[in-house]
């Protein structure tokens, strides 16, 4: 009996999930549904992976960013994140009760608070600890906690509202050591940001075992999908939830859920011909490319339910795309969470098989913005939750590499979208012919309003706003990635993406594995645009400076003879002869281009003549202008810069065509069309005065 | 007076200036090209971009329009002060001298200039005016909506708030609507009684509107929703023209215009139903601009800018001095 223990006790601390478990959580909690307090143990089973000998522990507690004014979190937002405003009766906190090494001594006392970014003494969300003996090479440390986790009212990913409980970062999560050359550490030391009002996480992977305690009338749903134990106690109800492989944890517990569920039959949901494609474009065996089951759980409001099947079919569409493009999505289930009204502050969020979505009440069939939530919170399962980046130092690896992978699919599945203009529950604006929208053009937009605040590549509590984080996290991102998609083309773009997402998953990668992984599969150098966009903050623009078409006429003047005589041609006769030759005309013509913004970029020009005849070069864009001459029997017709339209981040487009005539149907259209508008807009205010 | 006998007595009395409805295009097409010309100027070099070029839509897309506004308006404040509010005081100026050259041809058969100088200074007033009217509105829908979110704002679900906001839309465009009619009636008011006392005006307009507001409002209903009915006609009209050859372009062009008259004929419509219904409900003033009526045995000796009043059931009729015929 004891062997067949000790076997299963073995087999149970064998590496049995998907990669290696650094740092593993065993943890009991439970939650007081009335103070909305949770009282947890923990047991934090750390591996030092590195060659160091390390001889402190670090933590983050998170949830003390919402503990009072103070904090670097509240300093930094004001109060209030992503519209949500933080209510100022109901903060969030986190106790550690007690701190030891198991079957070693108590080093609860030995905990002090830090703060290494920013000094501010106030903030608590980071903890460290001095070790009795520190952690050899290869060796591992048992650590057990309790502590106290006290939810603010739903605000910044986190909370309760009503009997709603969305539980994210609510225990004491342990830093990441980095050993020297790893990521960029110039020397072991661990990487544990305080909480920031534009950051986001970091954390090893590991396995997590965790025993949920809720009142008897919650529905649950946690990372890990299925519970594997559930036990009822009186009037509460035990659930134990596994994870293996996975970054973080999170649960929900809302007593009115409507919970559905269905299979992501992948043989179902791809086809043999997208599978096929999919082995052509990456020449890697069937095998590799099918996708697997996924269990979909969904999590819904009542008043949400008769929306279960657009979260479905979005969520099917993203593990679908996500999988044939970047590689199946490994785990075995997927939960989505329907945050209810007043609790939007928990939507939009990605952790580890679970994600919260958000919809609100007859939501309009054409207005998508429930199906491109849970696309893009599923999409983050592949960027920063196996390819795990840390969100803190370089936000645009995760958030821009998704809003990227979110638009194709929000473009292959949904197509254009209208407007979201809402009157008494319906769309109006296709019924009002209102333009319609896609992302790509929209990020492209974004980047066109601000090109240079910061660079693409910073920190997160480093750039210049709170705006400039979001605009070069993800919609200038998205813009540069559309733009090196267009540059490399679809197909090497795909195997790019898809080589450094099984090349990083379950690793850390910082932005130069990208960009090395760019210049392998592409074989080309693209250090430009990333040296210029990402680790840079230049403008992309190219313009027809300037177009001429002249008439070659013959010259006058002295000309110089062979035998060294002189001939003079004076302009009566050269016009004479101009006369005669009057068939048989040419014309010279010079293109000047010029480079209006400060970043370089080797360009096409397109020059098209009233012959059809077309000619193409090639500028490097090092010098501030450049010219063509050509002399052709024909004029010029138009001229183009970029003509494939390759060079999203081109902040102006209108000045890379000249055309000899303009389209005058289109002037008429758009003068039409706007002079309608004005019409319109004029009449209508004289209807209220 | 019945409603309907208003309405088609309004659409009567509309029909006959149809020289009106030219002068009001004109007047609205000039004030809107003041905007159009400059914007497509700016758009300019796009004209020479190739049709079906990869970079564009081929019509005025929404991530193309926030690119062409993110680069010709450098800042919010600028474009507000140089071009939005000075835009917005010539809309106001000219929509004065409008209504009042309109309302003087429908009610005194004058002419248009006439009518636009004599009421200018009582419409701008009115005009004023009417900002209290539209704030005490704005100012209820406000409070509607908070109070609408401290009753169901913290709860669980968003149902009861979403109607609540719809409710509280609805009656707020009612409202406007009321509002909106209110004024149109005191233009009348004064322009019937040659009258410079705006505010008696708007509150006597008050009065008789909600004293008769299921005439006075239902007036304003029916030619509301004959305007949404024009709407409908013209979106199927466009939906149904995709291409962008020259022929097309024109058609588009020529149905467009055709549905800005009919926007125009209804704005007329709403002061032609006030006109009918004034006269109806409202009890004759005790002094007009007409003086007393007398009996003689013959026509009225004609004079200048006066003339006897038309039948209310009738189209106007009978000749005037100095004023255009019917068209």
């Amino acid at each position: 009996m004891k062997a067949l223990l000790c076997m299963a006790l073995g087999g149970c601390l064998a590496w049995g999930g998907l990669t290696k478990p650094i740092a593993s959580y065993d943890i009991k909690a439970k939650l007081d549904g009335g103070t909305h307090a949770i009282t947890g143990s923990q047991t934090l089973t750390w591996v030092n992976d590195s060659p160091d000998t390390v001889g402190t522990l670090q933590f983050h507690l998170y949830m003390n960013a919402f503990k009072n004014s103070r904090s670097t979190f509240f300093q930094e937002s004001g109060g209030q994140l992503r519209g949500d405003q933080a209510d100022r009766s109901e903060w969030g906190w986190i106790d550690v009760k007690r701190m030891r090494v198991v079957g070693g001594e108590d080093l609860t006392k030995a905990v002090r608070f830090i703060q290494p970014d920013d000094g501010n003494k106030d903030d608590q969300t980071v903890i460290e600890v001095a070790l009795p003996e520190p952690v050899k090479p290869g060796a591992t440390i048992r650590v057990e906690m309790d502590f106290v986790t006290k939810l603010p009212k739903v605000f910044a990913r986190t909370g309760f509202h009503g009997d709603f409980h969305l539980v994210g970062q609510w225990f004491p999560k342990l830093g990441v050591w980095e050993t020297k050359g790893f990521r960029y550490s110039q020397q072991g030391a661990w990487n544990c940001h305080q909480f920031h009002a534009n950051s986001e996480f970091y954390a090893n992977f590991g396995d997590y075992r965790v025993e949920l305690t809720v009142p008897s009338p919650m529905v649950i749903g946690a990372t890990g999908g299925e519970p594997v134990a559930v036990r009822k106690n009186g009037a509460a109800t035990s659930y134990t939830f596994r994870q293996e492989s996975v970054t973080d944890f999170v649960w929900t517990a809302q007593p009115t859920y409507k919970r559905f569920e269905r299979m992501f039959v992948a043989d179902k949901q791809a086809t043999p011909a997208e599978i096929r494609e999919v082995v052509r474009v990456h020449g890697i065996s069937e095998a590799d490319a099918r996708l697997s089951d996924v269990k979909m759980i969904l999590l819904l409001q009542p008043e949400h339910a008769d929306q279960a099947e657009r979260h479905f079919k979005a969520a099917e569409s993203a593990i679908k795309w996500y999988g044939l493009w970047y590689g199946r999505y490994p785990f075995t289930t997927l939960t989505v969470v329907d945050p209810p009204h007043g609790g939007g502050g928990a939507g939009g969020m990605e952790y580890p098989t679970f994600i919260t979505a958000g919809t609100s009440w007859r939501m309009p069939a054409d207005m998508l913005g429930p199906e491109e939530v849970t696309v893009h919170e599923f999409g983050h399962q592949f960027w920063m939750q196996l390819v795990a980046t840390n969100e803190f130092e370089e936000s645009w690896l995760d958030e821009g590499f998704n809003s990227y992978s979110t638009a194709k699919v929000m473009q292959k599945v949904y197509g254009n979208w209208p407007a979201p203009l809402q009157v008494f529950g319906f769309n109006v604006s296709r019924w009002l012919g209102l333009p319609e929208m896609d992302d790509f053009r929209l990020s492209r937009a974004a980047n066109v309003a601000s090109p240079d605040d910061d660079s693409i590549q910073r920190r997160a509590w480093e750039y210049c706003n709170a705006s400039s984080y979001s605009m070069n996290s993800y919609p200038r991102t998205t813009t540069l990635l559309r733009m090196l998609e267009r540059v490399l083309g679809e197909d090497s773009m795909l195997r790019v993406m898809r080589t450094y997402q099984q090349r990083f998953r379950f690793k850390h990668p910082i932005s130069i594995d990208f960009v090395t992984v760019v210049n392998e599969v592409s074989g080309r150098s693209m250090n430009w645009m990333f040296d210029q966009f990402v680790f840079g903050n230049k403008v992309l623009d190219y313009s027809v400076a300037s177009v001429t078409s002249d008439e070659v006429t013959t010259p006058f003047g002295v000309f110089d003879q062979p035998g060294g005589d002189k001939k003079t041609v004076s302009s009566d006769d050269a016009e004479k002869q101009d006369e005669k030759s009057k068939g048989k005309k040419s014309y010279e013509t010079v293109v000047k281009i010029r480079r209006e913004g400060d970043a370089v970029a080797p360009v096409d020009v397109l020059v098209r003549f009233k012959d059809g005849s077309v000619e193409w070069r090639t500028w490097d864009g090092q010098y501030r202008w450049a010219k063509f001459t050509f002399v052709k029997p024909v004029e010029v017709e138009r001229v183009e810069i970029d003509p494939q339209g390759k060079y999203f981040m081109d902040v102006n487009w209108s000045n890379d065509v000249w055309k000899a005539k303009p389209d005058k149907a289109q002037v008429a259209r758009w003068l039409s069309t706007i002079l309608f508008y004005a019409q319109n807009a004029a009449i209508w205010a004289g209807a209220l005065l | 007076m019945k409603l309907t006998t208003a309405l088609s007595s309004a659409a009567r009395r509309v029909g006959m200036y149809k020289g009106l409805w030219a002068l009001l295009w004109f007047a609205f097409t000039a004030l809107s090209l003041i905007f159009a010309v400059p914007a497509v100027r700016s758009l300019g070099p796009l004209s020479r971009l190739p049709e079906a070029g990869p970079k564009y839509l081929p019509g005025l897309d929404l991530g193309f329009m926030v690119e062409w506004a993110m680069r010709i308006t450098p800042s919010a404040p600028g474009l507000l002060a140089s071009i939005v509010l000075p835009l917005i005081g010539v809309v106001v100026l000219v929509h004065v001298l409008v209504s009042g050259g309109a309302i003087y041809r429908l009610l005194h058969r004058g002419r248009v200039l006439d009518g636009a100088s004599l009421y200018f200074w009582r419409f701008i007033r009115l005009a004023l005016i009417s900002l209290l009217f539209y704030g005490v509105v704005l100012a209820l829908a406000a409070g509607g909506l908070r109070i609408a979110g401290k009753i169901w704002g913290e709860g669980m679900e968003a149902k009861p708030a979403i109607i609540g906001e719809w409710v509280i839309q609805a009656l707020s465009f009612l409202l406007l609507g009321l509002v909106a009619t209110i004024f149109d009636y005191a233009k009348v008011r004064l322009a019937v009684d040659g009258s410079r006392k705006t505010w008696r005006a708007a509150f006597a307009s008050a009065g008789l509107v909600f004293k008769n507001v299921g005439k006075t409002m239902g007036g304003w209903a029916a030619v509301t929703a004959m305007g949404v009915l024009f709407f409908v006609l013209w979106r199927a009209l466009e939906n149904a023209v995709l291409s962008r050859t020259i022929g097309a372009v024109v058609l588009l062009i020529v149905a467009q215009q055709l549905y800005v008259i009919s926007r125009i004929w209804i704005r007329l419509m709403y002061w032609g139903v006030a006109i009918e219904l004034d006269g109806a409900l409202r009890l004759p003033p005790e002094e007009t601009a007409l003086g007393p009526a007398e009996v003689l045995a013959g026509p009225p000796p004609m004079e200048s800018g006066t003339e006897a009043e038309p039948e209310v059931d009738e189209p106007s009729g009978g000749e005037a001095a100095n004023t255009d015929q019917p068209e």
